[in-house]
């Protein structure tokens, strides 16, 4: 894959949806063959954004491909309510723990579950735990 | 090579650890250096009675900063604290609403100090004061950091914004469309005030006793 | 004492307007060294981090253990700590060194270490190493459009002429909160009636900001603040895993963003734990880096009173943008906060990211006049684009932006009121009158606009929100309302997020909506005779400016 892929890779890429990228066009859209769902990224384009990072010697920034590509199939709202649990003084040990366990067993989400335990871990250390 | 390697490493430490003893001795000519605190004392709340979750559907309650009325007598732009209170209550009264002064001690942050504030009222609208003057209008079941009416820029206000501050309150507990408050806005205020602001916030911040919470203030 | 004359005038000079005050460690009014700040140490144990910067694991806070866990390179560590700070220092400036081989560097140090290093840095050495790390090879520029009432229209006017002079990037934010649906769609319309491609954004709370981004509204995202102290991080309603979930999230949804922190936020907020600032504002880029963040806002930002108050504080603003490029971040440098009185004290702070060239050398100006920019004032606003444009000129560098006919700005600004006119008027919005495209078209500043009804603007922006527009609903408006060009604009910026090319490090878009990243048009200055040059059509148009002499009117 060459990066820019939106350039070079134009008829490869699908969307969330599976809509080609190339079929989404002011055309389509106004005949309302095109919605919001379409204009969203794929798991697969981000772990190609991931793997750009990589090479471009970026691990961090492979990592948070990676747990995006994780979370893009998780709800809008589903995803502001566990940021907002992880924000500082808000869950318990147990909520937390769970909201682990959702993101994995769920959503196969294993990086971001991960994430979600580090916090946990640390969470309680520093006493930011309901 | 790898035994070199570690000496010169371990000449290299030690002449930085040198460097930076003399560093601390050097940085004693400041005249503020050394210093722990902007006020020695520390007020003591321990016996005070701790703020009450209100039950009245009418009631504002306005949480002010730890410092203030008694180590911050005065606004960063000079307005008495005393005034200020006075007139935001004038305002909530002018709706019809009632009002009750908190004193907060877990936190000197704004807008924590305001939602704190709203969970205590029986309406769950609260107002937020610092000892600088800087004020939030908040609800009890919004986010910390969001608001319903945010005044950031203390060194604008007048008695008028404040008195319109707590009508608004007010208006927030009756359900009523509120015009906000219009922005004021002064770009050359930050070279001015904000260090004035830092050094405000680190007394009050200095006040601050999260065992105690909250106490009832007056009123 | 009877006073001299000469002490008289100069007491009167705007400088002795500003606010200064001495090193205070204690409280943490320290730039660039405090005695408090630690000694920079690493040790690695079964591939993980067990001490940092004189800390053992057991004693680490949230930060320090986010650090170690995710932003420090392991495999890296030992061999860079080896390396003398001032060894590091000199190969910054060293022309014979890649950037790339600094980056591989500096993946490996410790925050103390790389505070350290900046020490040995003088201003002209911090310049020349910005000018190697930059991420981008162009530099470019980003504008703050708002105003003092929150007028929709007025966002879209000013937002298609910053475009047109050459912002990549355009941010908004609010005096009242609750108009950000409605910000953030004029800004969308006004940015593409300007030039195609800008990128745009509004500063709201974390979760509001977000949904704005997931609906199509904004195109990228700022707001993601950092902090350097614990109990700061944690009043600042956060935490460095929460910030790295959170930027998860946005990338889920395609969304380019952006961390945003800067020195002196822990001393407002008080509570710095008597370190440096340059040494807190290294923990938040080191955050920054472990969160998979592409980029950050930072030096010192909106505490630049507290920062320009102290002792090289100018010098250690400059060392924060640095650090970011030394860890590969794009940086939006700044220069978006108005902190001094005297002219001459705040061009020559902006010299210092202007000459060297950053991603973004403001991360705010003031495309509007300053009493109309709701971040309370950046360092440079719309009454200083010729001056700017003159900078450019005289010193033959690349500001990012260029002069431009008033003409032509008449008519994209005139463009975007009608097209948020036409567009509240599809959606069913509140209203825009003929009367209120006119003024705004030809205003400076909401001084010269109508007001807006407030009330009914929120309960529009409220209903933006219930009903769930999004930004394909602007499309169809603009298109059904004869704005095709538009309607075609904001597509491809919603298209941007299919691709993602525009989440990797410092990417903006040209007119084309080709992607201009770090990865594809990397910064390649090697010392002279390297790198980007200001010549040919760039050149030409810098060179343009108006109000020259013409001969042949003598």
């Amino acid at each position: 894959m060459r990066y820019p892929i939106g350039e070079y890779e134009q008829d490869s890429i699908r969307s969330k949806t599976g809509k080609k990228l190339t079929e989404i066009t002011l055309d389509e859209v106004m005949k309302n063959h095109v919605q919001a769902d379409d204009i969203k990224i794929s798991r697969e384009t981000l772990n190609i954004q991931g793997q750009v990072a990589e090479e471009a010697g970026n691990l961090p920034m492979k990592k948070n491909f990676e747990r995006a590509a994780e979370l893009v199939d998780v709800p809008d709202e589903v995803i502001l309510k566990m940021y907002d649990k992880l924000r500082p003084n808000r869950s318990t040990k147990l909520e937390l723990v769970l909201m682990a366990q959702e993101l994995l067993e769920k959503y196969h989400a294993r990086n971001c579950a991960m994430l979600v335990m580090q916090a946990v871990e640390v969470y309680e250390k520093r006493g930011i735990l309901l | 090579m790898q035994f070199s390697e570690e000496l010169v490493r371990k000449i290299t430490d030690e002449v930085m650890a040198q460097l930076r003893a003399q560093d601390l001795a050097s940085q004693s000519v400041s005249p503020l250096a050394g210093r722990e605190r902007v006020n020695e004392k520390k007020t003591d709340y321990s016996g005070y009675p701790r703020a009450a979750k209100g039950s009245d559907p009418k009631e504002v309650v306005i949480g002010v900063g730890a410092a203030f009325q008694r180590e911050i007598k005065k606004t960063i732009c000079g307005i008495s604290l005393d005034d200020v209170l006075a007139n935001v209550k004038a305002g909530i009264e002018e709706e019809g609403m009632v009002s009750r002064v908190v004193k907060i001690l877990d936190t000197s942050d704004v807008c924590f100090m305001a939602l704190e504030a709203a969970k205590l009222s029986g309406s769950g609208i609260g107002i937020g004061i610092q000892s600088k003057g800087t004020t939030v209008i908040h609800q009890k079941d919004l986010y910390p950091l969001s608001n319903l009416e945010l005044f950031p820029q203390a060194p604008l206000m007048n008695l008028e914004t404040y008195r319109g501050i707590g009508r608004n309150a007010g208006k927030y507990v009756k359900g009523e469309q509120v015009v906000p408050i219009p922005c004021t806005n002064d770009p050359m205020s930050r070279p001015k005030y904000q260090v004035k602001a830092a050094l405000m916030h680190i007394a009050e911040t200095e006040q601050l006793d999260p065992e105690v919470g909250a106490i009832e203030w007056e009123g | 004492m009877k006073r001299a004359k000469r002490f008289e005038v100069l007491d009167q000079r705007p400088v002795n307007k500003d606010g200064y005050i001495s090193e205070w460690p204690e409280k943490g009014f320290v730039a660039m060294k405090s005695p408090y700040d630690p000694t920079p140490s690493v040790v690695v144990e079964n591939g993980r981090i067990i001490e940092l910067d004189g800390k053992k694991r057991e004693d680490f806070d949230f930060i320090d253990q986010f650090i170690a866990d995710y932003a420090i390179d392991v495999d890296q560590a030992e061999q860079s700590m080896k390396l003398s700070s001032l060894e590091i220092a000199r190969r910054i400036v060293d022309i014979h060194v890649t950037r790339k081989d600094i980056l591989k560097i500096a993946s490996g140090i410790t925050p103390a270490k790389m505070t350290e290093v900046l020490n040995y840095l003088n201003v002209v050495e911090l310049m020349m190493g910005m000018q190697k790390m930059r991420a981008r090879r162009v530099p470019g520029n980003q504008a703050h459009i708002t105003n003092l009432k929150d007028d929709p229209v007025q966002i879209a006017a000013d937002a298609a002429e910053g475009a047109l002079r050459g912002f990549a990037e355009e941010e908004t934010t609010m005096g009242v909160a609750r108009y950000a649906p409605l910000s953030a769609m004029a800004l969308l319309i006004g940015s593409q009636a300007g030039r195609p491609g800008v990128l745009t954004q509004c500063s709201a709370e974390e979760a509001t900001e977000l949904e704005l981004g997931i609906r199509g509204l904004t195109t990228y995202a700022e707001t993601l603040s950092v902090y350097g102290t614990e109990k700061v991080f944690i009043d600042g309603d956060d935490t460095p895993y929460s910030k790295a979930f959170l930027n998860s999230a946005y990338a889920s949804r395609g969304l380019k963003v952006r961390f945003t922190s800067g020195s002196g936020s822990e001393v407002l907020m008080g509570n710095s734990e008597k370190k440096s600032m340059l040494y807190l504002e290294c923990r938040c880029l080191y955050m920054t880096k472990g969160a998979g963040s592409q980029g950050i806002q930072n030096g010192s930002v909106s505490c630049i009173g507290v920062t320009g108050a102290v002792p090289a504080g100018i010098r250690e603003i400059l060392s924060e943008n640095l650090v970011a490029a030394l860890l590969g971040l794009e940086c939006a440098s700044s220069n978006d906060q108005s902190f001094s009185n005297s002219d001459m004290r705040r061009t020559a702070r902006t010299m210092l990211q202007f000459l060297p060239g950053t991603d973004f050398i403001f991360s705010g100006y003031a495309a509007e006049p300053n009493y109309d920019n709701m971040f309370a004032g950046s360092n440079f606003d719309a009454e200083d684009f010729d001056d700017y444009n003159v900078l450019q000129r005289d010193m033959q560098v690349d500001g990012g932006l260029r002069p431009v006919r008033e003409e032509d700005v008449i008519r994209v600004r005139n463009k975007a009121a009608r097209a948020v006119q036409a567009v509240f008027k599809y959606l069913g919005l509140s209203p825009v009158t003929d009367e209120q495209v006119e003024l705004v078209t030809y205003a400076h500043g909401s001084k010269d606009t109508p007001g807006r009804d407030v009330t009914a603007d929120l309960m529009a922006a409220e209903d933006v929100l219930k009903r769930g527009i999004t930004g394909l609903d602007v499309v169809r408006a603009l298109y059904e309302s004869g704005f095709e060009d538009l309607a075609e604009s904001v597509l491809n910026m919603l298209k941007q997020r299919v691709a993602g090319d525009y989440m990797q490090t410092a990417a903006i878009l040209d007119r084309g909506f080709h992607v201009m990243s770090g990865i594809n048009t990397p910064n390649d200055y090697m010392g002279p005779g390297t790198g980007y040059r200001v010549e040919g059509e760039r050149w030409e148009e810098i060179k343009n400016i108006p109000h020259m002499i013409d001969p042949r009117d003598i």
